[in-house]
């Protein structure tokens, strides 16, 4: 009789061991789809085990959902990984013993809650009896999940002024040499890294145009989880709300145009809410409810560097209603242990910020950003910035729904101490206004992209809290009302340049196309590009620093050589600065003083994209005043450049691709 | 109320008013002259005359800008504009300002010769005389800041070109395809 209850975890286990059978061995050949597919399920489920152990220390005789432990694992990664990376130690060895550490918790884990998994599996098993009918658009609602899955596994665009130039060689980087050190990246200093490491967990079993999996699958697999997954004191929202809102996730115009985070953004703000949820749900040792709110907490302000603000506002705000009904000093032993560890799990890769950029914090502290390239507006004040505010929110996010669910949190009467809701929703508020207020110069489309993650995350939470508030039930029922009325208004409304149903077939050609690549082993599908850039190497003596100026250096080895990548020349360079419209000899002067003899560069005339400099002179009149303000950096650039070759032996030079030693005259 | 309070209470705090350092200003103009002597080397001179700078920015009741032929930034470059089309201006520390907007109006879509004026901060500096079919609808709108004044101790203005003659479709007027602007000249007067 026992073994026949611990049927449904043997079969879990039995999945996860037959899985990690299949990806793992590197000697066999694959179908990239299938590999890549349960590549990232091993990762999911990784991220769960994990999650495990630190629901085992924090919250042993709790339920934890699997989403909430997803989203920790996660957090665990990033705050292992820190630690990691520092001494250069994060490469593709490290981070499959993460993974095999995590999937081997994830059987642990099975193992001990083989009895709730068995009471998982009866329920469903007597919902479908019960309910077929709800149970049949619960299973409708998992294939979109699905659906949604696979076209993030199978999308492989990247786009070339972002990806191809920057966040895919960081990935290749980060594999090969087990840190990712940028001087002179705009991009690198951008962010503090933790969509860097998740997307190259799921690289290890997948090629570079399948970057966006990390965000696209596993992440929606986590907002799916974390929303199914939620309870307030033993109560969840009501199942057509669940899929009214995740219809409305699901139908938004996706406006992402890279690989940088977007859902993971949606998913770590709402595993905060959902954290901050359960940590008031009852009083623990502080080190307990501090520990998974440091975890979710770094985790997304690693993935973006706007995302810092959301959680220091929210657990502010969370805290603050804390003390006001508790009044007490102890109150303030858990608000301590949570701020020390999240700055413990953020420091080392604050510390990794200061070896690549040479600042702790960037924008606060500039580090090699040049501050004559700022990002605001010169001619500002507050009722444009008001104008901007407002034009990003209507513009810039699924403003339909979001007003409506204002209105609905509104109404809402949190009995919770710490307010949940209301803290994460001045979390997002000041995140929103933070973001708006650093980027001026740019326009509300893109600005938005970067607000998205804390709003969608408002949407979904207010529905969940609504669902399942106990206190002032009546106002709770109106709440719930006018959020789902509003996800409903949204899923309506479609913009005319996003219809929904050109992302679905775009999503089945992808799906389609992917599955029928044959089995591969890594390199044997390379594009020509990849010979080419091999070539390139090769004229530069192995161990030679150089810098590159390309348009696809992910193609590069970067075990064999140090390589910088100048990414936007402008805005970021190593101290003393690199100078500009100052003439070729003093730029090959600056070089020389910081150590690089080679650098590899594509001529603009043959650039695919971002290093075409008929393009930039255009951008010179360009609308937004940051392309403005960038164009003459990059056109002065790209002349250097060719006045160095002018002057230099050229080692390499096939399709554009050029390579000049500084230190040979010609 | 208090909740509203506390969703705009950030903006609030972080919307107070940016200045310019000096050392990014001169960064600025600096990248102004470079990005004429770009485009002047590929004769794309004219896409100067009508892109915001350092000192101008083109607002709203103004198009983005255009070419004539549209395949190539280096042909005529021009914005449609609206019967009340906003600018903002820098000033140069104490010095007199010229304004010369050049640019055509559709005459047959208006039927009528109308009027050009330019507002500073709400007060009339210059205008044209009735422009008509003797000009082909072409039109020199000429005006002069001789006080400082106008702009009333800030860094920037609002300058406004006002067109009577076209009063309807107010929200997107650059749609309404009646007026342009092809150069936009602001100098120090000598």
């Amino acid at each position: 009789l026992t073994i026949r209850r611990a049927i449904p975890a043997a079969i879990v286990i039995l999945a996860i061991v037959i899985a990690a059978a299949f990806a793992l061995p590197r000697t066999v050949p694959q179908r990239p789809f299938v590999e890549t597919t349960v590549w990232s399920l091993l990762v999911a489920a990784s991220f769960v085990g994990w999650g495990s152990l630190v629901a085992f220390f924090v919250a042993r005789k709790e339920r934890i959902d699997l989403g909430l432990r997803m989203a920790w694992g996660a957090g665990v990664f990033i705050a292992v990984g820190g630690f990691m990376v520092v001494p250069s130690a994060l490469g593709r060895t490290e981070q499959t013993v993460l993974v095999e550490i995590g999937l081997a918790l994830a059987i642990a884990a099975a193992v001990h809650d083989r009895e709730r998994i068995r009471f998982r599996a009866l329920f469903f098993g007597r919902f479908a009896r019960k309910e077929p009918r709800i149970f049949a658009l619960v299973l409708f609602a998992l294939a979109i999940v699905a659906l949604h899955y696979s076209i993030g596994i199978s999308e492989n665009h990247t786009n070339p002024y972002d990806d191809d130039i920057a966040y895919l060689p960081f990935v290749k980087k980060l594999l090969q040499t087990g840190t990712f050190l940028e001087p002179f990246s705009f991009r690198r200093l951008s962010a503090l890294g933790g969509q860097t490491l998740f997307v190259s967990l799921l690289r290890l079993h997948s090629a570079p145009p399948q970057s966006n999996a990390f965000d696209r699958s596993v992440c929606v697999l986590l907002i799916t989880l974390l929303v199914v997954g939620y309870r307030n004191r033993g109560r969840r929202a009501p199942y057509l709300a669940i899929i009214v809102v995740m219809g409305m996730l699901f139908t938004l115009p996706l406006t992402a145009i890279n690989t940088a985070s977007y859902y993971s953004g949606v998913a770590f703000f709402l595993a905060l809410f959902r954290t901050m949820t359960w940590a008031g749900a009852r009083e623990r040792k502080p080190w307990q409810s501090g520990l998974p709110l440091a975890l979710v907490a770094a985790t997304t302000m690693t993935l973006r560097q706007n995302y810092l603000p959301v959680p220091v506002f929210a657990f502010a705000a969370s805290y603050g209603f804390r003390l006001w009904k508790q009044r007490s000093l102890k109150s303030l032993i858990e608000p301590l242990w949570t701020a020390g560890l999240t700055l413990a799990f953020v420091v080392p890769w604050m510390v990794l910020s200061y070896q690549s950029n040479q600042t702790f914090l960037y924008p606060i502290m500039a580090g090699t950003f040049n501050r004559a390239l700022a990002l605001e507006s010169t001619d500002w004040g507050f009722l444009r910035e008001a104008k901007l505010n407002v034009w990003t929110f209507i513009e810039g996010t699924p403003s339909r729904a979001v007003g409506f669910v204002i209105i609905a949190a509104a109404c809402l009467r949190e009995k919770a101490t710490r307010r949940p809701l209301l803290a994460y929703a001045i979390g997002a508020a000041g995140g929103f206004a933070a973001v708006v207020h650093g980027l001026t110069g740019s326009d509300a489309g893109n600005i938005g992209r970067y607000v998205f993650g804390a709003t969608a995350a408002f949407v979904l939470a207010t529905v969940l809290a609504a669902g399942t508030e106990r206190a002032n039930p009546k106002r709770a029922q109106l709440a719930l009302g006018i959020a789902v009325v509003g996800c409903a208004v949204q899923i309506a409304f479609e913009k005319e340049e996003f219809p929904i149903y050109k992302f679905y077939n775009h999503g089945f050609e992808k799906i389609e196309q992917l599955s029928h690549e044959p089995p591969a082993l890594e390199h044997t599908l390379e594009p020509p590009e990849f010979f080419l850039y091999g070539r390139l190497q090769n004229s530069i003596p192995a161990g030679q620093r150089f810098a590159i100026l390309l348009d696809e250096p992910y193609h590069l080895d970067y075990g064999r050589n140090p390589i910088w990548n100048i990414d936007m020349p402008g805005y970021s360079s190593p101290a003393p600065g690199m100078p500009f419209f100052q003439g070729s000899d003093k730029v090959e002067a600056y070089f020389k003083q910081i150590g690089v003899r080679y650098i590899a560069y594509v001529k603009p005339e043959y650039s695919r994209y971002h290093y075409r400099r008929d393009y930039w002179l255009e951008v010179l009149v360009d609308e937004l005043e940051m392309w403005r303000a960038f164009a003459p950096y990059l056109i002065d650039f790209l002349d250097t450049l060719k006045a160095m070759t002018d002057r230099h032996r050229v080692l390499f030079e096939e399709r554009g691709l050029v390579v000049i030693d500084l230190e040979s005259p010609k | 109320l208090a909740f509203a309070s506390l969703m705009l209470a950030p903006t609030a705090l972080l919307a107070c008013k940016k200045h310019q350092s000096e050392e990014m200003k001169q960064e600025s103009i600096l990248r102004d002259e470079l990005k004429a002597k770009y485009l002047g080397e590929v004769d794309a001179s004219r896409a100067v005359g009508v892109s915001s700078r350092w000192d101008v920015n083109f607002e709203d009741g103004f198009g983005k800008i255009l070419y004539d032929p549209k395949e190539d930034f280096r042909n005529h470059a021009f914005r449609w504009m609206g019967p009340n089309s906003h600018m903002r201006i820098r000033r140069h520390g104490d010095k007199r300002m010229a304004i010369k907007v050049s640019g055509w109006i559709h005459l047959k879509m208006v039927r009528t010769f109308p009027v050009l004026t330019v507002f500073i901060n709400g007060q009339p500096i210059g205008f044209t005389e009735p422009i008509t079919d003797k000009t082909d609808g072409h039109y020199v709108l000429t005006a002069q800041i001789d006080d400082v004044g106008l702009f009333q101790g800030q860094e920037w203005a609002d300058l406004n070109l006002v067109l009577n003659g076209a009063q309807y479709h107010w929200l997107d007027p650059p749609l309404l395809n009646i007026a342009i602007v092809y150069k936009f000249e602001y100098d120090e007067v000598p």
